[in-house]
């Protein structure tokens, strides 16, 4: 495998209080910033970021917004918190990466997706792309 | 000309030294970026189109402003910094796409989205991909028996996908079955056991279709039965339908995955493949009856049919996916009190009656009588005399005179026995010893737990002048018809 294989943990409360954000965007989708630590092959997801959908455009597109990010990268520069990828929401959608989230992702970031149905948050799952295939890889998340 | 320090994100790290920060000497925004990129290709390709612009999924901070919302390249002063922010985006409506291995390989073999889930880690393995996995869903695989073979085989076979199951079984479910037979559970007791195996196979897996032959398989509707699988798992539990399924694969030409069982031991091959032996090369002819005890009598291991079961599932798997090493021309003998894996290889024999050079059997025989077995399973062998349990008790009621002997093992006895009537434990093992203490002025009333093996002893003491007569249904009749507090087994 090109991509290191590396695991996602989250903790049950942080997990659920992201759901529940994720959720208050539907029917539109919802994006944020997963914070944290690595340790070792380990992403430990300690916080999150709920990050402004600037794709106003559409209802079924998100771009997280950039100063937000800007702002998460800055403060992971003088020490904070990692940034350890970003989660979005397909409301009414399965948790599946789409063609729009493969052209336009990021290597090494992991993608929370989250599907929402009729306003509930119901299944979770992570990706990372593989630079080398220009397919996304699935990650286990733990939960903890 | 200023100095100024270009942020770098984690994802690009890889492709400057894994450095977080590089510094460059530049008048403007862009041309740092043209100064960073200019001998590292990669990167540049990650940045920028062909054209020179900035890509759309890449934002540049100069301090805390987007280079996109400034209306002119902005002059650098020394020290200044630049951020490379990566611009997070995506959408859900256009089609979902899958995971490696899947996408337009995919698509091209027809499977659907729920279905490149389900089985997504199978598709990551090269041996099967998508392919493989397609040949699965167009695989169709016979099963002989829904027990202790059948149950992982039915489960694993359903969980990976094959696309057509047929079962062949005529039992319900006892509770006996249950230390064993995964397929069925407490509530399904007294049921069909297809039945339960099609609700448990639904369950796990409702896009395999499952065709269930609730009929004992005999030489008059194994041809119609079998005809048409890819595969045929033998999970049976005796000789005849052992050497039917053998003989009927062999003349249909599909290839069977054999396994066995008795206590500890197993046994696994794959049999009727081309060029590989059948069960009739290696067993040209069965053990006599007495020899082949059944699990009922016998006895086995719980844990050993999942063994044996899942290893059969995975030639099954195999075959169809014609990948890996055949356990053709081999035997696997499992024991799984010593843990021990040995190998035995077996050829194909030009003289065997069925797959040889000059085949005797061309179609198929009477197997039970091959066998050797009474077609009157769990009765006794024919023309012994027998007594029925509700006549035993009125014999013992009148306090008639006879000697009641239990012929089974002494753990069997433990379980149950009819002690309190007088019943006296004499294995079939030690009979030959015992029996010169017998009264041959006394009739004697045998029994076990069914009544086949009480029926072989009461053969041999007849044959030695005892008045030998044998309980029909064995103690479990007993326990049916007269004391159903008796615990069973």
């Amino acid at each position: 495998m090109s991509v290191p294989r590396t695991r996602l943990e989250i903790g049950s409360k942080i997990c659920a209080d992201l759901l529940a954000s994720a959720a208050q965007g539907y029917p539109g989708e919802a994006c944020g910033i997963l914070l944290g630590r690595i340790e070792g092959d380990r992403r430990v997801v300690e916080g999150f970021r709920p990050a402004p959908n600037r794709w106003s455009e559409r209802v079924d597109r998100y771009l997280v917004d950039p100063e937000s990010l800007r702002r998460a990268l800055a403060a992971e520069e003088e020490g904070g918190a990692r940034v350890l990828g970003f989660y979005h929401s397909h409301p009414d959608a399965p948790p599946t990466p789409s063609e729009t989230d493969r052209e336009l992702a990021w290597p090494w970031y992991y993608y929370l997706i989250i599907r929402v149905a009729t306003g509930k948050p119901e299944e979770t799952r992570a990706w990372e792309l593989d630079v080398d295939t220009g397919r996304f890889e699935e990650r286990s998340i733990h939960y903890t | 000309m200023a100095r100024v320090s270009i942020r770098i994100p984690t994802p690009l790290r890889p492709f400057v030294d894994g450095r977080s920060s590089v510094d460059v000497e530049a008048e403007t925004a862009h041309e740092a970026l043209a100064r960073l990129t200019e001998s590292n290709e990669r990167l540049r390709a990650q940045l920028v189109d062909d054209d020179g612009e900035l890509r759309n999924f890449v934002n540049v901070y100069v301090g805390t402003s987007n280079l996109r919302d400034l209306p002119e390249d902005p002059v650098l002063e020394e020290g200044a910094e630049l951020s490379i922010i990566p611009s997070i985006a995506g959408g859900r409506t256009s089609e979902m796409i899958e995971v490696t291995g899947g996408g337009a390989e995919a698509e091209r073999a027809g499977l659907t989205t729920d279905e490149l889930r389900r089985y997504s880690r199978h598709l990551l393995i090269p041996e099967v991909g998508v392919e493989g996995q397609e040949r699965l869903k167009g695989a169709r695989v016979l099963l002989v028996g829904a027990g202790g073979l059948g149950s992982p085989v039915a489960l694993y076979l359903t969980a990976a996908g094959v696309g057509k199951i047929g079962i062949v079984d005529h039992d319900v479910v006892d509770f006996t079955n249950l230390q064993r037979q995964i397929l069925h559970d407490t509530s399904s007791v007294g049921t069909s056991k297809l039945e339960s195996a099609r609700t448990r196979l639904h369950a796990i897996n409702p896009d395999v279709d499952v065709e269930t032959f609730e009929t004992r398989l005999d030489s008059g509707n194994a041809l119609e039965i079998m005809q048409g699988w890819e595969v045929v798992v033998d999970g049976s539990d005796n000789f005849p339908t052992r050497y039917l399924v053998n003989d009927a694969a062999v003349l249909l030409g599909i290839p069977t995955v054999y396994g066995a069982i008795f206590r500890f031991e197993g046994q696994v091959s794959v049999f009727g493949a081309e060029d590989g032996p059948c069960y009739r090369c290696l067993f040209r002819e069965p053990p006599p009856a007495e020899l082949a005890p059944s699990c009922a009598d016998a006895g086995v291991f719980g844990v050993l049919p999942g063994i044996v079961g899942t290893i059969q599932a995975t030639e099954t798997i195999k075959l169809i996916l014609g990948q890996g090493r055949p356990l053709t021309g081999r035997i696997l003998l499992i024991d799984a009190l010593q843990m021990q894996f040995r190998e035995l290889s077996i050829h194909a024999d030009p003289s065997c009656p069925v797959c040889g050079e000059d085949p005797t059997i061309t179609e198929l025989i009477d197997y039970e009588e091959f066998c050797g077995v009474n077609v009157d399973r769990g009765g006794s062998a024919e023309g012994v005399p027998e007594i029925e349990v509700t006549q035993l008790q009125r014999w013992l009621d009148e306090g008639r005179d006879f000697q009641l002997i239990d012929v089974r093992e002494p753990y069997e006895w433990q379980i149950c026995n009819l002690g309190s009537q007088g019943a006296r434990l004499t294995p079939l093992g030690v009979f030959p010893t015992v029996v010169g203490e017998l009264d041959p002025a006394t009739p004697l009333v045998v029994y076990c737990r069914s009544g086949a093996r009480s029926a072989l002893a009461v053969e041999k003491l007849r044959e030695a002048g005892f008045d030998a007569i044998n309980l029909k249904g064995g103690i479990l009749a007993w326990a049916e018809e007269v004391d159903e507090s008796m615990p069973t087994y």
